[in-house]
């Protein structure tokens, strides 16, 4: 049971990274389209990733250990574009955790249930929300995502 | 009382999943049988641990929460600081939302659920001008509780004071500027631009800058922030009326 956990994670985790790419490896800025992608790649294999995130107390300890890798490496990746993208940005790694740690919970609130149970709607105002605390969190104007500058 | 702190002590170095009731009453120091006078279960023990917390985070927080103080700082840090002290409990009781401890995960639910109201609430009442207050509301605490459960779940002495600040400014600043607020004046921030705009009962939210004749966002490079409620009360406008900041397109001259 543990071990087809993992591989169906392993296959989510792919489609979660091929959705994130564009803004991760900085060939595109654009936070918006990137969150939308990786929460709608979440919110398809919602039922799925909420077993996922609670194999983390359970007894399932291969899936537990692929999902705390999961995390980490995403943190280290975000921080990373932070880092190379917005250097504005004061503690990137910090501010990446915190960003990622919103966002899995939320969409482990709000998605775990899967995308039948989601309106469009919803869905939307979950990400909106979502994108306006990144682009807090960045420094960036909503829409254009240019810095914002102070003075 | 005895059983109480006996579970705190043992959750600092035991999973919640390994602490029996019988491993409990040794701790405590009194028989099985006594254990089960006072108490149905492990269970049992930890929803009233819990209240204890939830009674200390209520307390920590009531000022901003009930409006007494809209001081928002020193507040969210002291919820952080009740999370940090009761770390390991915490995160036993967040994790019995997919185990066997029934009790704790309602009364663990029912908690982050009346969280979630209050803060709506708050948002509601005092930053009128958040759209979906509920949404804002409901991600904020999702954040803090799941940063607090990573961060603060193995306890005190596994984080350091440097790291906690950083931890909790990260986290002031998001609250901060979901209602768009500016940290450490927690008034409204907005941006005055290069051209004029109007003072409506809902004022403009922080990042919807004044677009040009074009209809392109205007360049933010000479804009500065203020504080909007005390301009307001300073230019002695009335909500509705049209308000010249004493900016231009041609550049800000105020």
């Amino acid at each position: 049971m543990d071990d087809a956990l993992v591989q169906l994670f392993q296959s989510v985790v792919t489609e979660m990274v091929a959705a994130g790419d564009p803004w991760l490896s900085g060939a595109n800025l654009r936070v918006e389209p990137h969150l939308r992608a990786v929460y709608q790649a979440y919110l398809n294999h919602g039922p799925l990733m909420r077993a996922v995130a609670d194999a983390e107390m359970g007894q399932l300890k291969a899936t537990s250990q692929h999902y705390r890798e999961m995390m980490a490496m995403w943190d280290e990746a975000v921080a990373h574009r932070l880092s190379a993208s917005y250097p504005w940005v004061d503690k990137p790694a910090m501010v990446s955790h915190a960003l990622n740690a919103a966002g899995e919970r939320i969409m482990y609130y709000d998605f775990g249930s899967g995308p039948t149970q989601v309106t469009d709607e919803d869905f939307g105002a979950t990400v909106q929300i979502m994108y306006s605390m990144w682009c807090s969190a960045l420094g960036i104007e909503q829409g254009s995502e240019k810095q914002i500058v102070k003075g | 009382m005895k059983v109480l702190l006996a579970l705190e002590r043992l959750l600092e170095s035991h999973p919640i999943e390994q602490i029996t009731s019988g491993r409990l009453a040794r701790e405590a120091g009194i028989s099985r049988s006594t254990f089960y006078r006072q108490y149905a279960s492990v269970d049992d023990v930890l929803v009233q641990l819990f209240d204890h917390v939830i009674a200390e985070m209520t307390i920590a927080s009531d000022g901003w929460i009930s409006v007494a103080n809209l001081d928002l700082e020193p507040q969210l840090r002291g919820l952080h600081q009740v999370y940090l002290t009761h770390g390991p409990l915490l995160r036993a009781v967040a994790d019995a939302e997919v185990g066997e401890l029934k009790a704790t995960s309602e009364a663990y639910t029912s908690m982050m659920a009346m969280w979630d109201e209050a803060v709506t609430v708050r948002i509601t009442e005092s930053y009128p001008w958040v759209k979906r207050p509920a949404l804002v509301a409901h991600a904020l605490n999702a954040a803090d509780e799941r940063l607090m459960y990573y961060d603060y779940g193995k306890g005190p002495d596994s984080i350091s004071e440097e790291l906690f600040k950083d931890t909790f400014q990260v986290m002031y600043r998001m609250w901060c500027s979901a209602p768009g607020n500016q940290p450490g004046s927690e008034e409204l921030v907005i941006w005055r631009c290069h051209v004029d705009y109007y003072w409506s009962r809902t004022p403009p939210a922080v990042n919807a800058y004044p677009r040009n004749d074009r209809g392109a966002a205007v360049s933010t490079t000479r804009c500065f922030p203020v504080h909007f409620l005390p301009s307001i009360r300073q230019l002695g406008r009335r909500p509705g009326s049209a308000l010249s900041v004493g900016c231009h397109r041609n550049g800000c001259s105020g």
